[in-house]
């Protein structure tokens, strides 16, 4: 076969797969929609599960052996059959949840303080969210009429979450009690539903890891470690992310970074650290090898200076250990 | 009570009957051809959708500061996908290929050979054979020479004659 032909071939395969690729962008979108982006809140109640990676590494073993029919962790079957269902983290003040209703394929929790009301509602299903805007991840689409308000999103598991807010929210608002939202598995639902929504997630480490969840570091599917994070709190009181540091466990190393001026970043590792990543908006990786500073012998710094073109307004640092292991990551502004 | 009609993302003001510069606009044009453009690098149609919907999200975030935001999309994720595919490679975990495909006999054993491929070649292969993207922009997405992309089209060629004999 000559390069001509297989050159065609090879055009003829594309051609055929994209054909059975079926992307859904017909859905119209809708006029008053804008889309916003969820606050970094969301982002950080993922990190905070890298935290609690660090400590509860025999939970993690625990759970992966008792979950031997799941998904292998990293793949997308298992980003999409976890986490199904959403409550709130931080309960506006004066709100009650006065209503639960739960079906297989929808929840709707609706909270009121006695003059204005938001509901949250989980729609399990994957794919474009309500058939307005299909955009996925991070970002939500917002919109009003009269005095109704909405924000919508899908999360990375496949599940759409709206909060619809009546008389008198502002979008503000929404975005801000959007951050807060904390998805649980189909275990922890099952609990936290019971007693009007008053029952709490067990506090205790041996009972906590059933209600545990492993997923893979970093947003996704490119297999960069395995993080677990533990829910704790009640529908009713708010939902919270459990940290090593609140149960009484061994305390997580203070790490971060700074961006100081335009392309260094300064990192501070803690010693279990091997080496950082810091993964830039147009994804460039640089790597950075933590030296010990003799004027903090306790703490370990670096500074990378970045070269090159490219956004450098923003980047994520991974915390990665000797063994490749993601230990903690940060959002770096 | 809100009642925003806002529907443009970032500062640029849109004029009248003009390219709107907005995400959803760009989202609407540009979604289905990357999600396939990325299929063809990574193999599978869900984890090409994953890194899309990552790459607009990314772009959201830098909208302010992109001066081409089109070009920027397509730049990330053809980073998001290299990276995947580089760890796949390093953990020996390659995608399922077939999920819903349904090829005739020839063109099946020609995805298969592709997904074969070093990382490199498969997203040289895809960006000029599927994307139909010059040998420049090739090299510009990729951060190389445009030398380089020849030579990578070459052997990339090569290599698959070789998979599929």
């Amino acid at each position: 076969m000559n390069d001509a032909q297989l050159i065609d071939r090879l055009r003829a395969t594309y051609t055929a797969v994209a054909e059975q690729t079926p992307v859904d962008d017909t859905a119209p979108i809708d006029a008053y929609v804008r889309v916003v982006p969820l606050g970094e809140r969301s982002r950080r109640h993922r990190f905070l599960g890298a935290a609690a990676a660090a400590v509860m590494v025999l939970v993690v073993v625990t759970v992966m052996v008792d979950r031997d029919d799941r998904p292998a962790v990293g793949s997308i079957e298992a980003l999409a059959g976890r986490l199904r269902h959403a409550g709130l983290g931080l309960i506006p003040e004066g709100f009650g949840l006065v209503s639960i209703e739960t079906t297989e394929d929808r929840d709707e929790l609706v909270f009121t303080d006695g003059s204005r009301e938001l509901r949250i509602v989980t729609e399990r299903r994957v794919g474009p969210v309500l058939g307005d805007v299909p955009v996925r991840g991070r970002l939500g689409a917002i919109s009003s009429e009269g005095d109704r308000a909405e924000l919508r999103w899908t999360e990375r598991e496949g599940v759409a979450i709206s909060l619809v807010g009546t008389d008198g929210w502002t979008e503000d608002e929404l975005v801000g009690i959007a951050d807060t939202v904390v998805t649980v598995s189909d275990e922890a639902w099952e609990l936290l539903v019971r007693r009007s929504g008053f029952a709490e997630l067990p506090m205790n480490e041996v009972d906590r890891a059933v209600y545990d969840d492993s997923f893979p570091a970093i947003d996704g599917q490119d297999g960069g470690g395995v993080l677990t994070r533990s829910t704790a709190g009640s529908l009713q009181g708010g939902l919270r992310i459990m940290t090593g540091c609140c149960e009484g466990g061994p305390p997580v190393p203070d790490r971060s970074v700074f961006f100081r001026e335009p392309g260094v970043y300064k990192v501070n590792t803690g010693a279990d650290i091997d080496r950082v990543e810091i993964v830039l908006d147009d994804q460039v990786i640089a790597t950075v090898r933590p030296i010990a500073d003799p004027a903090a012998p306790s703490e370990q710094f670096a500074s990378v200076r970045i070269p090159g073109e490219g956004v450098r307004g923003r980047a994520v640092a991974r915390f990665i250990a000797a063994d490749g292991r993601i230990v903690d990551t940060e959002l770096v502004q | 009570m809100m009642g925003s009609v806002e529907h443009e993302v970032g500062a640029s003001p849109r004029e009248p009957g003009s390219w709107a510069p907005t995400l959803e606009r760009l989202y609407r044009d540009e979604h289905a051809r990357l999600v396939r453009t990325a299929r063809m690098m990574v193999g599978s149609a869900a984890v090409a959708e994953e890194l899309t919907h990552d790459a607009f999200v990314r772009l959201h975030g830098a909208w302010d500061r992109v001066d081409h935001p089109p070009a920027f999309v397509r730049t990330v994720l053809v980073n998001l996908c290299r990276t995947w595919l580089q760890r796949a490679e390093r953990e020996r975990r390659r995608p399922a290929v077939d999920e819903g495909l349904s090829l005739p006999p020839e063109l099946d054993e020609t995805w298969r050979a592709v997904q074969r491929l070093p990382e490199r070649y498969r997203t040289v292969l895809a960006l000029r054979f599927y994307a139909d993207l010059p040998e420049t922009e090739i090299a510009e997405l990729m951060g190389c020479r445009p030398g380089t992309v020849r030579s990578l089209l070459h052997r990339g060629l090569d290599k698959l004659r070789k998979e599929l004999t």
